[in-house]
């Protein structure tokens, strides 16, 4: 084998994909060109400093969830298909909190839902019970602020916050 | 409708980390990786209404990769660190970070400065160990083609790099 031939080689070699007779030969150059293994070396170096010094974050599909969910105002109007799989998923659970908050108000004459303060609008004011609520609330804002009193989604956003006006 | 949605449910929770990795060590950057995700899987919701793929992963593989590309070209990624590391660590942490640190943005930096299809190339050898067949064809072009870009971005990458470090023994 020549430079010319191993340099022909050098991208399977690098990609460890030369057959093993190829590879022997290879080996064979390698052994006793100082210039050819020099380059090899040096490719290799370059390869391995990428991969030390690249790696993509790791993202748990929690925060990629959340991070798709709240979005950027570009990304709310574009992609409300995708999001209402996930929404209505959210809803469902919603839905059971609210009849079972209905339920024991009908049962105790407390009404759970009520938040100090009032007002006439969504406050947000009591704290998530962990992520999953956090990013159900955010879900539902974002679906509220495309189309507000539109979706059923809004209508359960209203009703929610103003359990007495239904 | 419900059939699709469990099946984009599915592979959603399967492979959205993955397909959001691709996306990112090809753009470097957080929220374009994001879009990328986003814009992939509504596609994969839309190829679902005409026939779920027989391979998810090489489907959602190979939309990532060349959605990427796009992304890259349209809106030509100025090269810079990764925004979202400087935000969250705050101006004076980012004055003392470690020499490591500095060199990953100037590796990104490089990455973003190579033509889309030998980073994509790059990428797909040095970071997800696909052969040159699968990579030609994932970005349809010959095998002979993404040999090539693989050395010359690898060439260019090594240069800078070179450069890198002779200005770190020169300190």
């Amino acid at each position: 084998m020549n430079c010319e031939r191993f340099m022909d080689l050098l991208a399977e070699a690098l990609g460890d994909e030369l057959p093993p007779t190829l590879q022997t030969e290879f080996d064979t150059h390698l052994a006793s060109c100082a210039r050819c293994r020099r380059e090899y070396q040096s490719m290799q170096d370059t390869m391995s400093t990428l991969r030390q010094l690249q790696p993509a974050p790791e993202v748990a599909i929690g925060r990629l969830n959340d991070s798709l969910v709240l979005g950027r105002p570009s990304d709310l109007r574009r992609s409300i298909t995708q999001r209402l799989n996930g929404l209505l998923r959210y809803a469902a659970i919603i839905l059971l909190a609210f009849f079972a908050g209905f339920a024991f108000r009908s049962g105790s004459g407390v009404a759970p839902m009520d938040r100090p303060g009032g007002g006439d609008g969504p406050g947000w004011t009591q704290p998530a019970q962990g992520d999953a609520d956090g990013t159900v609330r955010m879900a539902l804002v974002s679906a509220h602020r495309q189309r507000p009193g539109s979706t059923k989604l809004a209508k359960l956003l209203v009703a929610l916050h103003s359990p007495t006006k239904q | 409708m419900s059939d699709d949605r469990g099946s984009t449910s599915h592979v959603y929770e399967l492979y959205a980390a993955q397909v959001y990795g691709w996306a990112y060590r090809f753009l470097g950057r957080h929220h374009d990786a994001l879009d990328v995700v986003q814009d992939v899987f509504l596609k994969w919701m839309t190829q679902c209404a005409r026939g779920t793929p027989d391979r998810p992963r090489g489907w959602l593989r190979r939309v990532t990769v060349n959605r990427a590309i796009d992304v890259a070209r349209q809106r030509r990624v100025t090269p810079e660190a990764d925004i979202q590391v400087a935000d969250r660590e705050g101006d004076e942490q980012a004055l003392v970070r470690s020499d490591r640190e500095v060199l990953r943005e100037d590796v990104s930096t490089a990455m973003q400065r190579l033509p889309e299809m030998q980073r994509a190339v790059l990428v797909a050898k040095v970071y997800d160990e696909l052969t040159f067949a699968q990579v030609a064809d994932e970005l349809d072009i010959a095998v002979s083609t993404a040999k090539t870009h693989f050395l010359r971005a690898l060439t260019a990458m090594r240069e800078r790099l070179r450069v890198r470090w002779t200005e770190d023994e020169d300190r």
